[in-house]
């Protein structure tokens, strides 16, 4: 998983006092694509791992289109600014000025980035053109953390950010 | 009760989801279907009656979404057990999912195996409703 940054209580801190919140369409779209492709990973990872098999190489390469798209989304969210996109919401998300906080920024990069990353370096390495493996099952289980990791990471975000998310599940009970 | 016995639905339009959540489910021992549309899922529901049904609420460009196919199978039977996939910015229809009879909810993305205690949760309340 991604160390710890040294400021990261000062970064939450900053969040809380501050009240910095992240736009809902943001939300929106960290939760329509990042959810999909970090989903399709553990999915796929937990589908071998859970029976102590190893990632054959066929699924192994849907990991790393998946790790793909994260990389390309993430890109999308932190510079939007600088895309051409057809997607309906990345318009929107143009079109809106909307300013990501450098906190979040930073956040967000140094999580979902270094955890997207951590994976493709493991699929990479079993992935090498000139001797293709399945991935074992102890690294399948680093995969694994470092899903889970991205998800806590959003999950802490979205408590720390709470103002139009928090309610949801109270509202749902 | 024989697990195999169990039928779930996934519905979901990324494929690697509904395929491997399938695979899993099938893995630990029960009968999974997949579906990577609302109509798909319909006519699967239709045929096969799960009693486990694991549904997306974004089913990307289908002209049926997910809440449409939870009402629908909520209508034909409304003591399926449904498990709802969503976004955090979901809150209408989180509401409307829980008038509607669903227990149990998913945030995406999903880690670990948080879903399958889920899945098992609702396969508890199949067997409590059958004694």
């Amino acid at each position: 998983m991604a160390n710890p940054l040294a400021n990261e209580q000062a970064l939450y801190d900053k969040i809380k006092d501050e009240k910095i919140t992240v736009p809902l369409i943001i939300w929106d779209l960290m939760y329509r694509y990042l959810g999909d492709e970090i989903s399709a990973i553990t999915q796929i990872t937990l589908s071998y791992w859970k029976y102590n098999e190893p990632i054959p190489v066929s699924d192994a390469k849907k990991i790393k289109e998946h790790t793909k798209k994260i990389n390309d989304m993430v890109r999308k969210i932190l510079h939007h600014e600088k895309i051409m996109d057809e997607r309906e919401k990345i318009e929107e998300l143009k079109n809106s000025n909307t300013k990501l906080s450098p906190v979040i920024h930073e956040l967000f990069f140094h999580y979902i980035g270094n955890d997207v990353y951590g994976i493709e370096l493991i699929v990479g390495f079993y992935l090498d053109p000139s001797d293709e493996n399945p991935i074992p099952v102890e690294d399948a289980q680093k995969i694994l953390n470092k899903t889970s990791t991205m998800k806590q990471f959003m999950d802490r975000l979205r408590e720390a950010t709470q103002q139009e998310v928090t309610i949801i599940g109270e509202e749902a009970s | 009760m024989d697990k195999s016995r169990i039928k779930i639905l996934i519905v979901d339009d990324e494929e690697d989801i509904a395929h491997f959540t399938a695979k899993i489910l099938q893995y630990d021992g029960f009968t999974a279907f997949k579906a990577m549309d609302g109509a798909q899922a319909l006519a699967i529901f239709e045929k096969e009656r799960p009693q486990i049904c694991l549904i997306d609420v974004h089913l990307g460009y289908s002209k049926i979404d997910g809440m449409d196919v939870l009402r629908k199978i909520k209508a034909t039977d409304k003591n399926t057990e449904c498990i709802m996939i969503t976004r955090i910015t979901d809150k209408d229809t989180i509401a409307e999912a829980k008038k509607l009879g669903v227990k149990e909810y998913l945030l995406k993305p999903l880690a670990s195996e948080q879903w399958l205690e889920k899945v098992h949760v609702a396969v508890n309340a199949l067997q409590g409703g059958a004694k």
